[in-house]
């Protein structure tokens, strides 16, 4: 049977749900959220039952959680049920009809980092058709795909194309009631991606949500799955540099990685949503939830992030590492100017022998930013010989932002080794004056220094998102000295 | 779940007997009118507090603790106190058994006063101005039965080698005693001291909780270096918060050795008032057996131009466990300010714990501040080379073990009392050794 | 005095010494000169009983007793002593404190009488004046914040202390500028004698300009293919590594 087969199938077997009763032609529901909401997204989904079933549990067990309030943020009380939980996708007729009608200081950026128009347009939410660059390249590279194996699709696809693989790796890494927001997304998530690479497959592509753009629009609730079987290779493209406006103020995504035995994964990040205005105000919260579990022997999760847009951040991409001889990794940049506040960092969780995790923060705060490391390592009974090193640093620039480091180190195994370094600086007077003296601009100067400070993590990052990265850095810190 | 209620059940017993001995301690001053107020808004101290978070409970929570009368038995003699004294600081002493002080037993240096607390507490409003009226129960609970302790007042004087030394020792009461001292010294403008301070348990077998206060006022100039021992007996229960607050130009430099007893925490409320001042806190633990240490530092720089460094280091052996949080505040406008943080762990057996968690909170941006941690066991490299050149493997882990708390223990102004924790920790490891041969 | 058969020997599963051979009678001096990866190192720390190191085949006889089934310790007690190519920083252990306690713990291996702290000294002050070295040595931790030349003379220091049967220099030469070359190399040339056997370990000849050696090796893939006197040093200083497994191969 093949996939589209299965598809109908499945139509045919879930699309009325008994007892059920929301009207699924409409296109958005109203405001608020209670049981029939989620059947509701369910069945405009056509899940399998099991699906339903799934966001139910978490509904039910969302209703009992309460908002973490341990976190270094400060930001008004959310209205979950102002909130709308569902919107069919934008049609064209939505959106700013030209570039005319976008906003012109997003424009600017846009030329900054040198996206070609059509793009630009996409980005803004003017309406394109489809013969745009990005659709037709990712058509070829589908095909590529599919020729080694690798599944590559939105999660919607994937649990009617493979809901043995769904159902079997969703929520095992960040299970249902792993925090309020997790339980959450998994009650509401409305769309995301799935990536399965299959035994001893090395991926042939970086695989990134920028190819598929015009599925972006997944919504505030996204929800990822990738799986690396055994011995295969993966590296994940997230976000792009673009700034993205988005007119859902929550964001609530969960990311859940699984390696196996010898698998690979690295995930890398680039995070720039619309940080809001120079209050915040209409800034997104971004809430995110992202775990990796290293469940076979030598197999290594790595994450990589570049944090620069969004009002609240609210994100700890974490690994488990279960497998005796996994690997953990977190490279991070954070920047936090005007009003934004991030509070970011990892979890290592070191379960297996000979574990090993590097962590890398790099925290940038200018005007009234605050920024925030928070990050766990825990050496577990059985971790014998485990490793960690952890380096956080944190840059200031003007003296009314505020940077943090709070790292937790829990240890219960004698043969494991732990060791972290934080340290604070701000561009000194006379590293400026230095390069001012040989010439340079200020602005020069600071994106220079910013950049070195910055380097170790970029190096992390695939080739041109790397460069793409140096630049946003540079435009996102723009006058922010002097 | 019923083992659940019945622990919420029996925390809200606790919560409610703590809160009635202080109800019925029938306080006369301001300090323990406040204190009662925020002793009834303040919770139980539980896990989810992060400040509690490593804190093991059950040991705390084990007894309901309350004040005992006094076995007249029990009583030091000047015997007593002359072997456990240090002896370096030319007699002069200040003797607190069980939390009361025995001006019978103890001298003061000159240019020195000492009022007993419960006098102080009428008409001096020193007590309680550093640490207010507490933040969390125990605290709470110290000031709102604020009575037995001392005022210490030291004046400048012509001699800068001015030497005190203070025995706390608890023993000699009934099992589940309570003992809530506070000690308040106040080093006038340009006044120096060294003072000396053990915390002994003095083989007592009675299960207790002392909960102690340490209130430090730095003048403008003034200099105190700053020695403690922790040597309680094994089945005490120790919890001390020392409040500093440093005026311009004033210098502490402190080092606190957590050895002995069951359960300490030792809690360390640093603030500057002006700029200039420096604060040094060295810190060692020692955990073995079912021993649990916690140090709680908070750290607050709130004005410009002011500097601190702070070096814990550890040694965890048996089912040892130990805790470190220690912050690093620097306020908006504290410019200049230079903090170093430092913790570094050993870890000896499988069964020890250790969770560490040094933390930075900045808000200006012309500083220099950093925090280093590192938790291992003995490195492989340095044992080898100790035994390449002959020495046999328990004395090559005894050396390096002596020498990372060395490195703590030699910044002990008192000779004497340095000596002491040195024999203390030789002991302790020829036992740990012994046990892992 | 050292005979080495046949040895077998690697870490973490990779072999490293594929069957070496050598004998070093008493009085001698051997020096050890190969290329990087040629199993130098190892073959140091297998003699000193690093534990890492894993012997898998072959013996090594130290006067007469298999080295191989003795602790770090015992063979320390035995006489050999290893200068380390990086000596290891002992934070808080002072540098007198150690001394003391290893050269006693040696005397009393050897049936002597440990010296107390005052004779202790007498020696180790007088040791200082013959290696022309610095008393403020003694008064700091062991290496903590020694510069490389400062702790490569705190191994002299040792070793003339210690006063070892077979001395093993690792790549002692490593990092060291002309003028601290010299001094450590007079320092071991004061400490040849008739009873002491030493085994020089380097990659470069420079060293053997001051430490005269009666035999050269050069080791090669775990295996001693060639041997010869002080002249096989200058030669190889000339042709370079090269030459020697160009001809390896060709045989």
């Amino acid at each position: 049977m093949d996939a589209a087969e299965k598809h109908l199938e499945e139509l045919a077997r879930t699309g009325y749900t008994a007892g059920f009763v929301t009207d699924i032609e409409a296109d958005t529901v109203p405001p608020g959220l209670d049981e029939s909401v989620i059947r509701f997204i369910s069945a405009k989904k056509k899940e399998p039952a099991f699906m339903l079933e799934w966001r139910l549990q978490a509904y039910h067990k969302w209703l009992r959680m309460e908002v973490p309030d341990w976190a270094h943020l400060n930001y008004p009380k959310i209205d979950y049920q102002a909130i709308s939980y569902y919107s069919a996708p934008k049609s064209a007729a939505d959106g700013p009809k030209s570039l005319d009608e976008v906003d012109p200081e997003l424009l600017r950026t846009y030329e900054k980092l040198g996206i070609p128009v059509e793009e630009q347009k996409v980005l803004a939410g003017v309406a394109v058709d489809m013969v745009f660059d990005s659709v037709s390249v990712a058509t070829t590279f589908r095909k590529q795909l599919a020729e080694a194996g690798v599944i590559f699709c939105s999660i919607s696809e994937a649990m009617h194309d493979y809901p043995e693989l769904v159902q079997k790796y969703l929520g095992t890494v960040v299970p249902q009631a792993d925090n309020y927001f997790a339980a959450l997304n998994s009650a509401v998530f409305t769309d995301g991606t799935f990536v399965y690479i299959p035994e001893g497959v090395r991926c042939p592509m970086e695989l990134s949500t920028y190819f598929r753009i015009n599925e972006r629009n997944t919504g505030q609730f996204e929800r990822t799955l990738i799986i690396a079987d055994k011995g295969s290779y993966v590296s994940y493209l997230e976000g792009c540099t673009a700034p993205q406006r988005d007119e859902n103020q929550l964001h609530a995504a969960v990311v859940e990685l699984v390696a196996l035995e010898d698998a690979r994964i690295k995930y890398s990040t680039v995070q720039n949503w619309y940080p809001g205005d120079e209050n915040g105000k209409g800034g997104i919260y971004n809430f995110v939830t992202k775990r990796g579990v290293c469940q076979g022997d030598r197999s290594h999760i790595s994450w990589t992030q570049v944090e620069t847009g969004s009002a609240i951040t609210w994100k700890y991409p974490s690994c488990i590492l279960r497998g005796d001889d996994s690997v953990g990794e977190f490279y991070s940049v954070a920047v936090a100017r005007a009003a934004q506040q991030a509070d970011t960092g990892t979890k290592m969780y070191h379960l297996g022998k000979n574990t090993r995790s590097t962590i890398v923060s790099k925290g940038i705060s200018a005007d009234r930013g605050q920024n925030t490391y928070r990050g766990l390592v825990r050496m577990n009974r059985g971790a014998e010989n485990g490793r960690n090193h952890t380096q956080c640093d944190s840059l200031l620039i003007g003296d009314r932002c505020g940077a943090h480091t709070f790292p937790y180190i829990e240890v219960i195994n004698p043969t494991a080794k732990v060791e972290h370094e934080a340290t604070t600086s701000r561009i000194g007077e006379d590293q400026l004056f230095y390069c001012r003296q040989r010439g340079l601009s200020e602005e020069d100067a600071v994106s220079m220094i910013v950049n070195g400070f910055c380097k170790e993590v970029f190096n992390e990052l695939p080739m041109e998102f790397a460069v793409e990265a140096r630049k946003l850095l540079e435009i996102s810190l723009e006058g922010a000295v002097g | 779940m019923s083992a659940m209620v019945a622990g919420t059940a029996r925390a809200d017993l606790l919560l409610q007997h703590f809160r009635s001995l202080a109800d019925t301690s029938k306080p006369h001053h301001a300090l323990a009118l406040k204190a009662q107020t925020a002793l009834h808004a303040l919770p139980l101290p539980k896990r989810k507090q992060e400040s509690w978070r490593y804190t093991p409970l059950p040991v705390l929570f084990e007894q309901a603790w309350e004040p005992k009368p006094a076995a007249t038995t029990a009583a030091l003699s000047v015997q007593q106190v002359a072997a456990l004294a240090l002896g370096d600081t030319d007699g002069c002493r200040i003797v607190l058994h069980n939390g009361v002080w025995l001006p019978a037993l103890s001298q003061v240096p000159s240019g020195v006063s000492v009022l007993p607390l419960a006098q102080a507490l009428a008409d001096d409003t020193v007590v309680g101005s550093v640490s207010g009226p507490g933040r969390h129960l125990f605290a709470a609970l110290n000031a709102a039965m604020a009575h037995d302790g001392v005022v210490i007042r030291v004046a400048a004087g012509p001699d800068p080698e001015q030497k005190l030394e203070i025995l706390h020792v608890n023993s000699g009461l009934a099992s589940g005693w309570l003992v809530q001292p506070r000690v308040v010294l106040v080093l006038e403008d340009g006044a120096q001291l060294s003072l000396s301070e053990q915390y002994l348990g003095h083989d007592d077998a009675s299960a207790g909780l002392y909960n102690g206060m340490t209130e430090i006022l730095l003048g403008r100039g003034a200099r105190l270096a700053h020695a403690r021992l922790q040597n309680e007996a094994d089945p005490h229960r120790h919890l001390n918060a020392l409040y500093l607050r440093q005026q311009a130009d004033s210098a502490y430099t402190g080092t606190t050795l957590a050895m002995g007893g069951l359960w300490s925490r030792s809690e360390f409320h640093v603030s500057f008032a002006a700029a200039g001042a420096h604060c040094e806190l060295n810190g060692f633990y020692l955990s073995g057996g079912q021993q649990s240490h916690d140090l709680q530092l908070d750290i607050v720089h709130g004005v410009p131009g002011c500097s601190s460094t702070e070096r814990f280091k550890g040694i965890l052996s048996g089912r040892g466990r130990a805790a470190f949080d220690g912050i690093i505040l620097v306020q908006p406008d504290a410019q200049k300010t230079d903090a170093r943080l430092s913790n570094d762990n050993l870890l000896l057996s499988r069964q020890a714990e250790i969770d560490t968690r040094p933390q930075l909170e900045i808000y200006a941006d012309d500083v220099q501040c950093s925090h280093g941690t590192t938790v291992g066991q003995i490195d492989a490299e340095m044992l080898f080379y100790l035994r390449s050149r002959g020495i046999p493997r328990d004395q090559a882990v005894n050396m390096v073990c002596k020498g990372f708390a060395g490195e703590i223990l030699q910044t002990c102004r008192s000779e004497v009392l340095q000596q002491r924790a040195q024999a203390l920790l030789e002991q302790r490891l020829a036992g740990v050794l012994a046990g892992m041969a | 005095m050292l005979s080495i058969n046949h040895l077998h020997a690697g870490i973490n599963g990779e072999e490293i010494l594929k069957g070496l051979n050598l004998e070093i009678g008493a009085g001698e001096v051997h020096a050890i000169m190969g290329p990087n990866g040629a199993g130098k190192s190892t073959l140091s720390k297998v003699l000193a009983g690093r534990e890492e190191y894993v012997v898998t085949e072959g013996s090594v006889r130290f006067l007469g007793q298999d080295l191989l089934a003795l602790e770090p310790e015992e063979r320390a007690h035995l006489g050999i002593f290893m200068a380390f190519q990086y000596p290891v920083e002992l934070p808080g252990v002072n540098n007198t404190y150690f001394l003391q306690t290893s050269l006693n713990a040696i005397r009393t291996a050897r049936g002597e009488e440990p010296l107390n702290s005052l004779n202790f000294m007498k020696q180790v002050r007088s040791k200082l004046r013959e290696l022309n070295m610095d008393e403020s040595l003694l008064r700091r931790s062991v290496n903590t914040g020694f510069s490389g030349g400062e702790m490569k003379r705190n191994e002299i220091l040792q070793m003339s202390l210690l006063e070892p049967k077979l001395a093993i220099l690792d790549e002692t030469d490593s990092g060291l500028d002309i003028d601290a070359l010299r001094i450590v190399a007079d320092g071991v040339n004061a400490l040849r004698s008739p009873e002491r056997s030493m085994l020089v370990i380097t990659h470069y000849q420079r060293l053997l300009d001051y430490i005269q050696p009666d035999y050269v090796h050069v080791l090669s893939n775990g295996r001693i293919i060639r041997s010869g006197d002080k002249s096989l040093a200058l030669e190889l200083e000339e042709k370079g590594y090269g030459w020697i497994k160009a001809q390896e191969a060709a045989a």
